[in-house]
């Protein structure tokens, strides 16, 4: 089965312009992200989905798979079966 | 009653005995001494803080005292916060000096009341731009060309803005000038107080400038914040103001904040209100004249 990706939980969001500020409460880390990242994130928050998913949802996107990559590395998303 | 209104001696009686007791910004604070040179400096740089008297709670209390052993060779200082010694000893000729880096130490890592950023804080026409500069970038050179033309200052060292308001409490104090900028500031501005430079300090020459009167009456008048700048002295460069992200400016201010990551949550929400109050800018400058004309211009009645 493949591996969805979903929400770490304890995450605090400030958009500011078209960036958005994340803490992670759990941590206490904040990150800066683009817009992409955010609307990742955004589409992930009651929706788990594969990679293949997230890939059919920005189909004109190159980079999604690194973005993915990106977020679930800074611990903003985590990996379920 | 302000210590201008007490005489050199009455001064060092109290440091020497039961503490000198004023008012530096929000905080009252309790000073004792017997270092020669701190009762001169702290009459000069502290002259229109307000006494206090009888029995009102005091936040800080401070020593500066010799260390015993080193009385006749290469005599030093040491400081003390409610009997801690967080340095080493310095040097007897830094003794001002290290209360002032003291201090600025004392109320960054206990004043949680207040999101704490190293910067300079500058007012005028209720306009406050808050100038957080790493050490070399030229911070307290501009804070105290400002204040020479009129701006008020709030703090030549940190930020505080009040956790509950978003607010900035005014702590004007001393502005330490290092190395070439004593002199620049000594042309600039020749009515200034400038204390005697004290050289080979860990922060190369320091010397300070008295906070003007008309600030230091100020102390409890809060302002809101209405831009961040961060300024860099660039020799040779044009005078360059370039609007920078709010993100990028949040992530900035909140590297140059001694306490964002201790207030935690509470960090994030208060720096989150103040950015969406300022514009943020990166500035280049080499001429004074030129700066405090750009920033004349922004905070117009």
């Amino acid at each position: 089965m493949s591996q969805r990706f979903c929400l770490q939980k304890e995450l605090k969001y400030k958009q500011v312009g078209n960036e958005c500020l994340v803490y992670q409460l759990a941590k206490g880390n904040t990150l800066l992200l683009e817009t992409l990242a955010v609307d990742v994130l955004q589409f992930l928050t009651n929706k788990p989905s594969t990679l293949a998913q997230l890939k059919s949802q920005y189909p004109h996107n190159e980079v999604i798979e690194g973005t993915v990559e990106h977020l679930v590395d800074a611990g903003l998303l985590i990996q379920i079966i | 009653m302000t210590l201008s209104d007490l005489t050199l001696l009455a001064v060092k009686n109290k440091l020497s005995h039961s503490g000198l007791v004023f008012k530096i910004g929000f905080s009252t604070v309790c000073l004792k001494s017997t270092i020669p040179g701190v009762a001169e400096g702290i009459s000069t740089f502290y002259a229109f803080n307000n006494l206090v008297e009888g029995e009102e709670f005091i936040d800080f209390h401070i020593t500066l005292d010799a260390d015993f052993l080193r009385r006749w060779f290469r005599p030093q200082v040491n400081f003390s916060f409610d009997g801690f010694h967080p340095f080493k000893p310095l040097p007897q000729d830094q003794a001002f000096a290290m209360f002032e880096w003291g201090f600025n130490w004392v109320v960054a890592q206990h004043s949680q009341q207040y999101l704490v950023i190293h910067s300079a804080v500058l007012e005028k026409n209720g306009k406050a731009l808050i100038f957080p500069g790493t050490p070399g970038s030229g911070k307290s050179t501009l804070c105290a060309a400002l204040t020479s033309r009129g701006w008020r200052l709030l703090s030549d060292e940190m930020a505080l803005v009040e956790v509950e308001t978003g607010l900035l409490q005014p702590i004007p104090r001393p502005i330490s000038l290092k190395n070439q900028s004593i002199d620049i500031i000594k042309q600039f501005a020749p009515e200034f107080l400038i204390g005697e430079p004290v050289e080979d300090t860990a922060k190369g020459t320091v010397a300070h400038v008295r906070a003007p009167e008309s600030s230091v009456r100020k102390t409890d008048e809060k302002v809101y914040p209405t831009a961040v700048i961060f300024p860099k002295y660039k020799k040779g460069s044009d005078t360059e103001l370039t609007a920078i992200s709010a993100g990028v400016g949040f992530m900035k201010v909140a590297e140059n904040s001694f306490n964002y990551s201790l207030l935690g949550e509470t960090g994030f929400d208060v720096l989150g209100s103040m950015i969406d109050r300022c514009d943020c800018y990166e500035f280049y400058y080499q001429d004074l004249d030129e700066a405090i004309a750009l920033f004349d211009s922004m905070v117009v009645a």
